[in-house]
C-alpha cells in the first residue's frame, strides 16, 4: 500500500540522517554549570534522619514501652543518657528533616511531574 | 541506580554518566529541531541537563529516563521560542540558521533533512523526529509533548503527508 511505502521511505530517510554526536567536552561544560552544595545538604539531611531514627529505635518517643524496653536492653543502655530535652530536640530535628525532604520533592515537580 | 544516587545524594559523578549516555540523542534532537543551529542546540541541551539535575527528585521512574529528559528538553525549547518571539522583529528563520558548521550541522549533506523539516510546523517536527529518528512509540511521544496520543497521531499524519510530498519531489527512495 502507498501509505506503508511512504512510511518506509520516511523512516529510511530519517535513519539515514541519524548521526551520533561526539561529546567533545560537552559533558564537561554541563558539569561546570551544575549547582554546588546539593550533595552536602542532602548528606546533612539524611544524617539527621538517620540519627533521629536510631535514637528513637533505642529510646523510643511515643513508641510502646515494650519495644523501647527491648531496644534499650539490646543496646545495653538503661536509660536515655542525654535526657528528655535532647530527646525532644532530636525528635524536632528529625521531623523537620523529613518534612524538608518531602517538601523539596513536592516543590520540584512543576512541569516534570507525572513521571 | 544512577538516578537514585543523583536524587538522594546529589552525586555529580553519577550524573556525569547520565550526561555521557544521553548527550548524543538529546543534542541530535535539538540540532534537528533547530534546523541545524549547533550553538543553540548545545545551549538548549545544557539547560536541559541542568534542569534535570535540579529536578531529579521529581523523576518517579514510571517512564524511561530518556522520555523524562526529552520532556524537559521540549519545555526548554518552547520557553526559548516564546522568549525569541517576544523580541520584536526577529524572524525565527533568521535565528534558526545561525551555525558555525560544527558537529555536522548545516553542511551540504545535512541540508536535505533540514530543508525537509522546515516544511513542518514545530509540533509536527517534534513528533516526526521522536517517532522516525529516535524510534519512540506514540505513547512516549505523548508524554514528552504532554498531549493525548491521538494528537500525536494527528501530528504524525500531517507530517507524513508533507514529508511524503517532499521526498517524492526529491525522488528519494526511488533508486
Amino acid at each position: 500500500m502507498e501509505t506503508n511505502k511512504n512510511d518506509g521511505r520516511i523512516r529510511d530517510f530519517f535513519q539515514a540522517n541519524k548521526r551520533d554526536i561526539p561529546d567533545n567536552g560537552f559533558s564537561g561544560q554541563v558539569r561546570r554549570r551544575l549547582p554546588t552544595g546539593t550533595f552536602r545538604r542532602r548528606v546533612f539531611v539524611m544524617s539527621l534522619i538517620l540519627i533521629g531514627a536510631v535514637y528513637f529505635a533505642i529510646f523510643g518517643f511515643g513508641l510502646p514501652h515494650g519495644i523501647s524496653d527491648i531496644a534499650s536492653r539490646v543496646a545495653g543502655i538503661q536509660e536515655p543518657p542525654l535526657g528528655l530535652l535532647l530527646n525532644s530536640i532530636l525528635a524536632t530535628l528529625s521531623v523537620l528533616a523529613v518534612s524538608y525532604t518531602v517538601l523539596e520533592i513536592i516543590c520540584s515537580e512543576d512541569r516534570t511531574k507525572s513521571f | 541506580m544512577l538516578v537514585t544516587r543523583v536524587a538522594v545524594l546529589g552525586d555529580k559523578r553519577a550524573f556525569d554518566v547520565l550526561v555521557l549516555r544521553y548527550q548524543s540523542p538529546l543534542r541530535r534532537f535539538f540540532l534537528n529541531l533547530t534546523l541545524g543551529d549547533a550553538v543553540l542546540s548545545d545551549d538548549l541541551s545544557q539547560d536541559t541537563f541542568i534542569k534535570a539535575y535540579t529536578h531529579i527528585a521529581s523523576f518517579r521512574g514510571s517512564a524511561r529516563f530518556s522520555t523524562w529528559l526529552l520532556r524537559i528538553g521540549y519545555n526548554v525549547y518552547y520557553d526559548h521560542l516564546r522568549k525569541e518571539k517576544e523580541k520584536e522583529h526577529v524572524p525565527l528563520d533568521h535565528i534558526l540558521w545561525k551555525s558555525d558548521g560544527k558537529n555536522g550541522a548545516n553542511t551540504d549533506k545535512n541540508m536535505d533533512i533540514y530543508t525537509a523539516l522546515r516544511e513542518l510546523k514545530e509540533e509536527e517536527r517534534t513528533a516526526v523526529l521522536l517517532y522516525y529518528m529516535e524510534d519512540m512509540k506514540q505513547e512516549q511521544i505523548a508524554r514528552v509533548m504532554d498531549c493525548p496520543p491521538g494528537t500525536v497521531k494527528t501530528y504524525l499524519h500531517r507530517a507524513k503527508e508533507k514529508m511524503g510530498t517532499f521526498l517524492k519531489k526529491d525522488n528519494y527512495g526511488n533508486e
